[in-house]
């Protein structure tokens, strides 16, 4: 069964080339622009990983990351998140709020999907 | 024994002898003749009169000659070190008179002596008091000295400045809460602080930590911030006996740091986001170049678009920089003739060109960077050289308004004044040295 990712980034440059690589690793993809429409797109396409930034417009990458983990119906979701906000303070929060892998831009792309099937399991 | 007593000792001594004769005239009666006993009688006075004169010199000599000498020394020594003893009496007494006047004069020259140490040490304390005075008022600091029950001791005006802000906050008592000697800084300065500053002190003089120097930040009603450094007064025992506090308004300080903080923060995620996508698009396009041309143009014109981006937000970091930097410029006072003599040695060194200095008018006194003027005049001159040929230059500064007019005029070689302006939007940083600011910020 194919995996599922949804990435959530208001960056369409960065988007743009993740949806590339990701789509020609074989994965389903969903793209949400802001943390509200990526609440409503976990719901709507259970994804098995989601790609998550944190500075967003509306509700931002550390909330999203509580609302997931809080909500039990998606505790099997893995999340990655990708973001230019590298202080240890930021770091530690994303890891305590349930982030799986917390990477910090500018990261290498073949390191993160490798990170992806990793994660996924496979 | 004093003088009566003793009087009263011879009386009564006379008195028993008198009766001792008349008992001894009584019971010798019945075997002397009235002659004979007349004689003895007559004998018995004389030798009576004889021992009480005898008696009465040495009296009036030793005991009554000593005791006033005694007096005497008494006087020089606590009323009158000048007041002498006038050598009378017997021999021996004299010369005891006259042993104690040397004395005397000995024990006043000591006096003196002492008197004039205590006076000079005195001329000595107060001209250090004086220039520690001056040398407070002086200070951009406020220092406030106090003993160990936090009584002020001393205090200068930037200090009483400072607590003025402080007036007000939650621990101050506005009754008591202002500066003065013998005022209690406590009702100033939070106890708990300068309580938690002394302990901390007590714990590394324990520990013989060479840095007696504790600090905590306080801050004033109107939101300003002060640093407080505390300092011990140390007895000869190395006893904590009083402190001094040195405050010092940190408020510009910490904005700016924050400030820079804040920006360099926006600059390193910006920078970060920004490499992140041109990093993404290169590698997808590495990893698959046979990709649509469509999808490569679009990978393309990221790298172009966030190299742009890249740029603008380098270049926004420095312009925000170069305007922090300027708000915390610190002009100083300096006359033009030293301004140009610095110039013109700076120009001659560096980039050994001809200057020449034309006559001032007067003295000018100038509020100025001169280091940041320097660097400013070195650029100008760099770029006249390299660009223009310009060999020889002339150097002239001169009042304009309220403000100071510096020309830089040669000869043989027009610059249009696009390129003049060009080079005013341009960083002062050459060779590895100078600021980062611009022509037109030093302007």
């Amino acid at each position: 069964m194919t995996k599922k990712i949804l990435i959530v980034d208001d960056e369409i440059n960065i988007v743009i080339s993740m949806e590339f690589l990701i789509k020609q690793a074989g994965y389903e993809l969903e793209i949400a622009r802001n943390g509200e429409e990526a609440l409503e797109k976990v719901a709507a396409f259970e994804p098995d990983l989601i790609l998550l930034d944190v500075m967003m417009p509306k509700i931002n990458g550390f909330e999203v990351c509580r609302r997931v983990r809080k909500n039990p119906d998606w505790q099997g979701i893995k999340i990655i998140m990708l973001t230019a906000k590298g202080r240890e303070v930021e770091v530690a929060k994303g890891l305590a709020l349930g982030v799986d892998t917390y990477i910090i831009k500018p990261f290498s792309t073949k390191e993160l999907m490798a990170e992806i099937k990793h994660i996924l399991g496979e | 024994m004093d003088r009566q007593g003793l009087e009263l000792f011879l009386a009564l001594i006379g008195i028993f002898i008198f009766l001792l004769g008349g008992i001894l005239a009584w019971l010798l009666l019945p075997w002397l003749s009235r002659e004979q006993l007349i004689v003895a009688v007559a004998l018995a006075v004389l030798l009576m009169g004889g021992l009480g004169f005898v008696l009465s010199v040495l009296y009036q000599n030793y005991v009554v000659g000593t005791k006033r000498l005694a007096e005497e020394i008494g006087v020089i020594m606590a009323a009158n070190p000048a007041h002498r003893v006038k050598p009378e009496g017997l021999a021996s007494i004299k010369e005891l008179a006259t042993s104690i006047n040397i004395f005397a004069d000995r024990f006043q020259a000591v006096l003196d002596n002492q008197a004039v140490q205590i006076e000079q040490a005195q001329a000595g304390m107060a001209e250090e008091r004086t220039r520690l005075a001056a040398l407070m008022s002086e200070l951009t600091q406020g220092v406030l000295v106090c003993n160990i029950e936090g009584r002020i001791l001393l205090y200068n005006n930037r200090a009483k400045q400072l607590l003025g802000q402080i007036l007000g906050s939650p621990w101050a008592d506005k009754a008591s809460g202002f500066v003065g000697l013998g005022r209690s800084i406590f009702g100033l300065i939070d106890r708990n602080a300068i309580t938690h500053a002394l302990e901390d002190l007590d714990y590394r003089q324990e520990k013989q930590n060479a840095n007696l120097v504790s600090q905590f930040v306080t801050t004033a009603t109107n939101g300003q911030l002060i640093r407080v450094h505390l300092a011990p007064v140390l007895t000869v025992q190395q006893e904590i006996n009083g402190f001094v506090l040195t405050l010092e308004d940190i408020t510009r300080q910490s904005r700016t740091s924050n400030r820079r903080d804040m920006l360099l923060q926006a600059l390193t995620e910006g920078v970060r986001a920004s490499l992140a996508n041109i990093r993404a698009a290169i590698e997808t396009i590495e990893q698959f170049p046979q990709m649509e041309s469509a999808k490569l143009n679009q990978l393309r014109n990221i790298i172009h678009e966030e190299s742009l981006t890249l740029s603008s937000r380098l270049n926004q970091a420095t312009a925000e920089y170069a305007t922090d930097l300027k708000a915390d410029w610190q002009l100083e006072e300096m006359l033009d003739s030293d301004l140009l003599w610095a110039v013109q040695r700076r120009l001659e060194d560096k980039l050994q060109v001809k200057t020449t200095v034309e006559e001032l008018e007067d003295n000018l006194w100038l509020k100025v960077d001169s280091y940041s003027i320097v660097q400013a005049m070195t650029y100008i001159m760099r770029r006249l050289k390299t660009d223009f040929g310009i060999e020889e230059v002339c150097l002239r500064l001169k009042k304009s308004g309220h403000l100071a007019a510096f020309d830089l005029a040669w000869h043989n070689g027009m610059i249009d004044m696009d390129t003049l302006w060009a080079w005013q939007n341009q960083s002062l940083s050459t060779d590895g040295e100078g600021s980062s600011l611009t022509l037109r910020e030093v302007a």
